[in-house]
């Protein structure tokens, strides 16, 4: 059977961001301590992680944009 | 914004919040200004975090305009700052909901529920439906959780138990637009009924179970959820026919607010 012309994928548009899969990159596993970082706030303070986390425990969001 | 909203509950659970992206900290002045913001949006301008983290969205290419951007998704740590839960997916949109992350990744019970819940009761056992949040927003995975509260000396079998018992269902008929997960259960222990030969998996007391629903729906007119739930309750002598109960919910549905700082 021949494959139709049409069937086959196009080129991803530059807009195609999202994986197509599960396999994608998700960085520090399970059980590792969350790698510190120094970052510069929304008052143009730098926050350091572990040492403004003190002994709380933390949620740390990992997002696009704040523009779109 | 939905995060700020419950920004009170983190703090009462000892839960530091932290957002980082790649915009500049002007951009997230911004942000935050226009949505009041108050936990740290961190400017990670150069994606240094993100490449170290190893989450660099490489689908983007060098040369387009938003390269620099991570495969978004969350980490929940503990007291020491280890991982002890993660939350990546692969659609940006489809993302854990804050009361969700609250109570399933720190523990933090939601009360009291402010969300739409529905009830039924037979013999033995109460059946509560419970949104986790007030209403469902498109493309976010929320969950709907369906909780079976047991007389004292009752059990219930765990989905697919064997031994000729009918192990707990719960499921979800939704309407077009209205997407269900698999049934999340909880742990459950061996009991061996007087004279039987094997053990089996077994619920007593109050049994959890959350059903993720994720809202592609461009309306937002409320939707009404089936809950059908099946069972089979037994005590330590005998156990009784298999039961079922139906539970149905109206859920209001909530569009996208999108933020968008103006330049």
């Amino acid at each position: 059977m021949t494959q139709p012309t049409d069937d086959v994928a196009p080129e991803p548009p530059p807009t195609q961001r999202n994986p197509t899969d599960d396999h994608f990159p998700t960085g520090p596993e399970v059980g590792m301590v969350l790698p510190d970082f120094t970052l510069t706030d929304q008052h143009g303070n730098a926050v350091n992680f572990q040492e403004s986390r003190g002994s709380r425990r933390a949620l740390v969001l990992f997002h696009r944009s704040a523009r779109w | 914004m939905q995060l700020q909203r419950h920004l009170a509950e983190f703090e009462a659970a000892g839960v530091a919040v932290y957002a980082i992206s790649y915009d500049a900290p002007e951009v997230l002045a911004a942000f935050a200004a226009e949505f009041g913001i108050t936990y740290p949006l961190l400017s990670d301008a150069d994606s240094g975090v993100i490449r170290r983290y190893g989450i660099l969205n490489t689908l983007v290419r060098p040369d387009e305009a938003v390269y620099g951007i991570p495969y978004p998704g969350s980490y929940l740590t503990d007291e020491m700052g280890a991982v002890t839960e993660k939350s990546f997916y692969r659609l940006y949109r489809v993302r854990p909901a804050t009361r969700a992350l609250l109570k399933d990744g720190f523990g933090v019970p939601l009360t009291p529920q402010s969300g739409p819940i529905a009830e039924s009761t037979a013999p033995g056992v109460r059946v509560t439906v419970a949104l986790g949040e007030e209403a469902l927003v498109f493309q976010q995975r929320v969950p709907l959780y369906v909780t079976l509260d047991l007389d004292d000396g009752l059990h219930i079998y765990a989905p697919g138990a064997g031994g000729g018992m009918l192990g707990i269902t719960a499921e979800v008929r939704a309407p077009d637009g209205i997407e269900t997960g698999t049934p999340a259960f909880p742990e459950s222990r061996p009991f061996r009924i007087e004279g039987a030969e094997e053990a089996l998996p077994v619920f007593e007391g109050t049994i959890e179970v959350a059903v993720p629903l994720i809202s592609t729906r461009a309306d937002v007119e409320p939707v009404t959820l089936e809950v059908v739930v099946r069972y089979q309750a037994c005590d330590n002598r005998q156990c009784f026919l298999p039961q079922e109960q139906r539970i149905t919910i109206d859920l209001p549905l909530q569009g996208l607010n999108r933020a968008r700082p103006r330049p």
